[in-house]
């Protein structure tokens, strides 16, 4: 049994760190010097990131009315911190492309985060917050732990997924009992190496248990309650086979009425399949 | 002034707040009458309700909700009562998304309501 969630990633050199486009793309909207365009011609020198961001943009995503065909006039319109947000997700997404995993398909996995993703960048918006793209890669991250769980301690998940099923009890308090933590602790490891934002961290470490949210309390209730709604909608799963129990606290912390869930719903329903599609090709060959 | 999905939404009917996009932009202020090239705008922008005035919540979800609890499936039910079994039924929130996984789950032609009531 692992001591520690870093215990897993030490020396897990295929995920230690984030792809080297993406912390050019961050220094180039640090440096006050960079104009829009400078930050465009970065990211277009990575040819596969530049297309997947385009198709985005282009996708029921955005709506755009007209087609936006360069990536500095993406960069105008979404705005250079979505954009990064939009890259970092599809980033993650490809760099556990390869890794074969034989617990849960991949295209389950990702369709889930997916749905997870869109449920709380439309939360966000009923909230009004600034960068609703950040919500939908906090989303896409949430469950990434169960990830390094699947790929490094196959056996001991196994157990885990097969205890949750055969006893109808939640997957991540068993993960705790014979893993000794659960996924969120996991996730937190692998974002705090990636030096991500400390928002992502709190996110992905307690979006079971909102409550452990100090920081960023609300951004952790969102996607708290995205995932739910992805549990609800049932399209796909990383592992957990109900829908985990909402936390009181975090949804009246939001300040939403019920009946935002359904229009939500409607929302993700509409742009779920084009995303998939976007964010992960093979997910439909 | 309650929300109404857009499907709902009839020409004539007056805003009770502000229809914006995903970014936040205003697309039309309270108090107009929305007609039919309004509804065609909204869509476009990806707008999926609005707060109408006159509507009361309580009743679209009780008429929404009443044709398919009546003829549920007991599959539908019995599976629903599993996957919600660590959720609490008691929060209205819960209670909103059961409802939602239930609409979602029964067969079409059980899905004879009239949502606008």
């Amino acid at each position: 049994m692992p001591a520690k969630p870093q215990d897993l990633l030490s020396g897990y050199v295929e995920v230690s760190s984030l792809p080297m486009m993406y912390s050019r793309i961050n220094d180039a909207i640090a440096n006050p010097r960079m104009s829009m365009g400078d930050i465009g011609r970065v990211i277009s020198e990575d040819s596969g990131l530049s297309a997947r961001l385009l198709r985005i943009v282009n996708s029921a995503f955005y709506g755009f009315p007209s087609k936006v065909d360069t990536i500095t006039r993406a960069v105008t319109i979404v705005g250079t911190q979505q954009l990064r947000a939009l890259a970092l997700a599809t980033s993650v997404m490809n760099m556990f492309k390869g890794i074969p995993n034989d617990l849960v398909t991949m295209e389950s996995f990702w369709k889930h985060s997916v749905a997870c993703g869109l449920a709380a960048r439309s939360l966000a918006t009923y909230r009004r917050e600034s960068n609703s793209e950040l919500f939908f890669t906090a989303g896409i991250l949430h469950d990434i732990g169960r990830l390094i769980l699947y790929l490094k301690v196959p056996d001991l998940a196994k157990k885990a997924l097969m205890r949750s099923h055969a006893e109808g009890e939640l997957l991540f308090e068993v993960e705790r009992d014979i893993i000794g933590f659960d996924h969120g602790a996991v996730g937190r490891a692998l974002v705090q190496g990636w030096k991500l934002p400390a928002s992502l961290e709190e996110v992905v470490a307690f979006h079971n248990s909102p409550g452990g949210a100090t920081r960023y309390p609300i951004e952790t209730a969102i996607v708290h309650v995205a995932d739910i709604i992805a549990h609800v909608m049932m399209l796909g799963t990383t592992g957990e086979q109900f829908v985990p129990p909402l936390v009181s606290k975090s949804w009246d912390l939001l300040g939403l009425q019920e009946g935002v869930l359904a229009p939500t719903i409607d929302q993700v329903e509409h742009q779920f399949e084009e995303t998939v599609e976007l964010m992960f090709p093979s997910a439909h060959a | 002034m309650g929300l109404m999905h857009i499907d709902d939404i009839q020409p004539g009917m007056k805003l009770a707040a502000d229809v914006k996009d995903q970014t936040g932009r205003i697309l039309l202020t309270a108090g107009h009458e929305v007609t039919e090239r309004h509804v065609k705008i909204f869509r476009m922008w990806g707008v999926i309700e609005a707060d109408i005035e006159g509507v009361d919540r309580d009743e679209i979800s009780v008429v929404a909700s009443a044709p398919v609890d009546s003829t549920m499936v007991g599959d539908v039910q019995n599976q629903a009562r599993s996957r919600f079994r660590h959720a609490d039924l008691e929060h209205p929130a819960v209670k909103e998304l059961y409802r939602l996984y239930t609409e979602r789950m029964a067969p079409p032609d059980t899905e004879g309501g009239d949502r606008a009531g």
